[in-house]
């Protein structure tokens, strides 16, 4: 088998794609190693769900036949991937991270999956999740039928979730880039713990026809990738109409960053409270450099705040009802004691008893953040704040119980901003901006619905300025 | 609750077999408590919500498209 150098496992779509243009390597070849490494070191991390080895290979021999005869797809051609487990692929099995689920097996691709088969891109391997998307609330990092996924930076710490094993496989370099799915911080965690580039596009852009459903109203699925490049080059292909997804906003995306307006008239809106108080001590010297970074770039800072609403309360109890209405046969059947977490199991039962008053009264509130954020946007383009106040948890912590015992801050600031973006369905890109005790730690830009060129334009700018998406992990010899 | 260093180990290299294993122990409360604790949880959330005026002419955020 070919030997490849480490560049190759950390190049970008942009990079890897250009050396196979080049033949310097076949798809083929680029397959097998990446099947290799992910096959050996996935299990390490308890990233892998799935190896699709045989697929993947007749998939890259596609690629290789079609790029002889000068048949371009565009970038993703020939690059290898892996999907969170809780998308299906016709024939394979699909457990969503859950014991229950484990051998599933579907009939039909994910249309994600189906585009980027489409566009040649080569779908190695299917990724760990926290069962069930983490519906109903959990306590531990092993609430994974794979157990909990451990971070590349530091295997006693965990990789984030629910997207935890496409987030630790990127940073591994075990896929050039991946799919995840976030209802509420599920693309932004793992990606921010993990120190990689991670995207989640406005609600409605990409088709969730072929994923688990947790939240019918607030599930999306989005890209985990080396770079906000690489982010827009993936959500060009997944994102689009799709009639057999009733969220679908009909809307295809164009990745075009030159066409947003200059930086310097982009207005950022930030709370100085979120980088000097909510944030852990030691991720404040950075967050605070990448504030100057940010400013660095000729945008206009401007400080901001969140209207008052009770954003968790309402999200939580959306996400409770849904989940568990979506969830009834599974806990009716009396399976649902199978799942790894103890806290689980009780919060998808009792989101069951959820009046549908309540319910009802959740949906309402959530018009009025709509309406209220939609005025917020008149005054700045787009709202910056730490993407997690501090880096990952050790696994064995419980992560319903905060970390540490300092006060909480007087004001609110930006500090509900995950809450407040997935409820108003407003996409996010999560940028590496340092490191805290050694672990990364990153930002999140957040803008109006479909203005994801213009996060991604920011976000490129800001990461040809800086480094920290080039780090690499310590990754232990193949 | 503290684990001890050799059950953080186990937890840590013995992978998803250990994890499915460990999980439970590691919770302190009985499924009866957890259940509690859960209801309560959304009691919480309910009581929150109930202190936001709403005017009734605020429809909830989900939309029906005939086709």
């Amino acid at each position: 088998m070919t030997s490849f150098s480490e560049d190759v496992y950390f190049a970008t779509v942009t990079e890897l794609n250009a050396r196979l243009l080049k033949k310097e390597f076949s798809a083929t070849e680029l397959a097998r190693a990446f099947l290799a490494r992910l096959e050996k070191l996935g299990p390490r991390y308890n990233a892998l769900a799935l190896l699709l080895r045989r697929s993947a290979l007749e998939q890259a021999k596609r690629a290789d036949d079609e790029i002889k005869r000068h048949r371009l797809r565009g970038p993703l051609q020939g690059i290898p991937f892996g999907a969170k487990d809780l998308l299906s692929v016709a024939g394979q099995p699909t457990s969503w991270g859950a014991r229950p689920y484990a051998g599933q097996v579907f009939t039909h691709t994910a249309t994600a999956l189906h585009k980027l088969e489409r566009t040649g891109a080569v779908l190695i391997g299917k990724l760990a999740m926290i069962e069930l998307a983490g519906g109903g609330g959990y306590r531990w990092a092993a609430a994974s039928l794979t157990g909990p996924c451990l971070n590349p930076w530091d295997t006693t710490r965990w990789a984030g979730g629910s997207s935890s094993g496409s987030a630790a496989a990127v940073a591994a370099g075990l896929v050039c880039f991946a799919l995840g799915s976030e209802t509420w911080g599920s693309i932004v965690t793992p990606s921010a713990y993990c120190g990689i580039t991670g995207l989640r596009p406005t609600y409605g852009l990409v088709s969730r026809y072929g994923a688990m459903a947790l939240s019918w109203t607030m599930d999306k699925i989005g890209p985990m990738c080396r770079s906000a490049e690489d982010c827009g080059l993936v959500l060009k292909v997944i994102a689009g109409g799709d009639w057999q997804d009733p969220g679908s906003a009909g809307k295809s995306f164009y990745y075009a960053p030159d066409t947003v307006p200059p930086l310097k008239e982009l207005r950022v809106g930030f709370a100085p409270v979120d980088f000097e108080e909510w944030a852990e001590p030691a991720a404040r010297p950075d967050f605070l450099k990448a504030l100057e970074t940010l400013r660095g770039l000729g945008v206009q800072m401007k400080e901001a705040s969140l209207p008052d609403y009770p954003y968790s309360a309402v999200a939580s109890l959306i996400i409770d009802t849904e989940g568990s209405a979506a969830f009834e046969d599974l806990i009716a059947s009396g399976k649902v004691e199978e799942l790894a977490d103890a806290k689980q199991i009780a919060g998808l039962k009792a989101g069951l008893d959820v009046p549908a008053k309540d319910y009802l009264r959740a949906m309402r509130i959530r018009r009025l953040i709509q309406q209220d954020l939609r005025r917020l946007f008149a005054e700045v383009d787009l709202l910056v704040s730490p993407a997690r106040f501090g880096p990952a948890n050790k696994i064995t912590e419980p992560l319903d119980r905060p970390r540490t015992e300092r006060p909480r801050p007087q004001r609110r600031g930006l500090s509900e901003l995950g809450a407040a973006g997935n409820l108003a369905g407003l996409p996010a890109l999560v940028l590496p901006c340092g490191f805290a005790d050694g672990l990364p730690i990153a930002i999140q830009l957040v803008g109006r619905p479909f203005s994801e060129n213009t996060l991604l334009a920011v976000g490129r700018r800001f990461q040809q300025v800086t480094d920290w998406h080039r780090r690499r992990p310590p990754v232990p010899s193949e | 609750m503290q684990l001890t260093r050799r059950e953080a180990m186990v937890l840590v290299s013995a992978g998803p077999g250990a994890a499915r294993q460990q999980a439970p122990k590691l919770t302190e409360e009985t499924p009866a408590q957890l259940l509690e604790n859960a209801r309560n949880r959304l009691r919480r959330n309910i009581e929150a919500l109930s202190k936001v005026k709403l005017p009734a002419s605020a429809e909830p955020a989900f939309q029906f498209r005939a086709s």
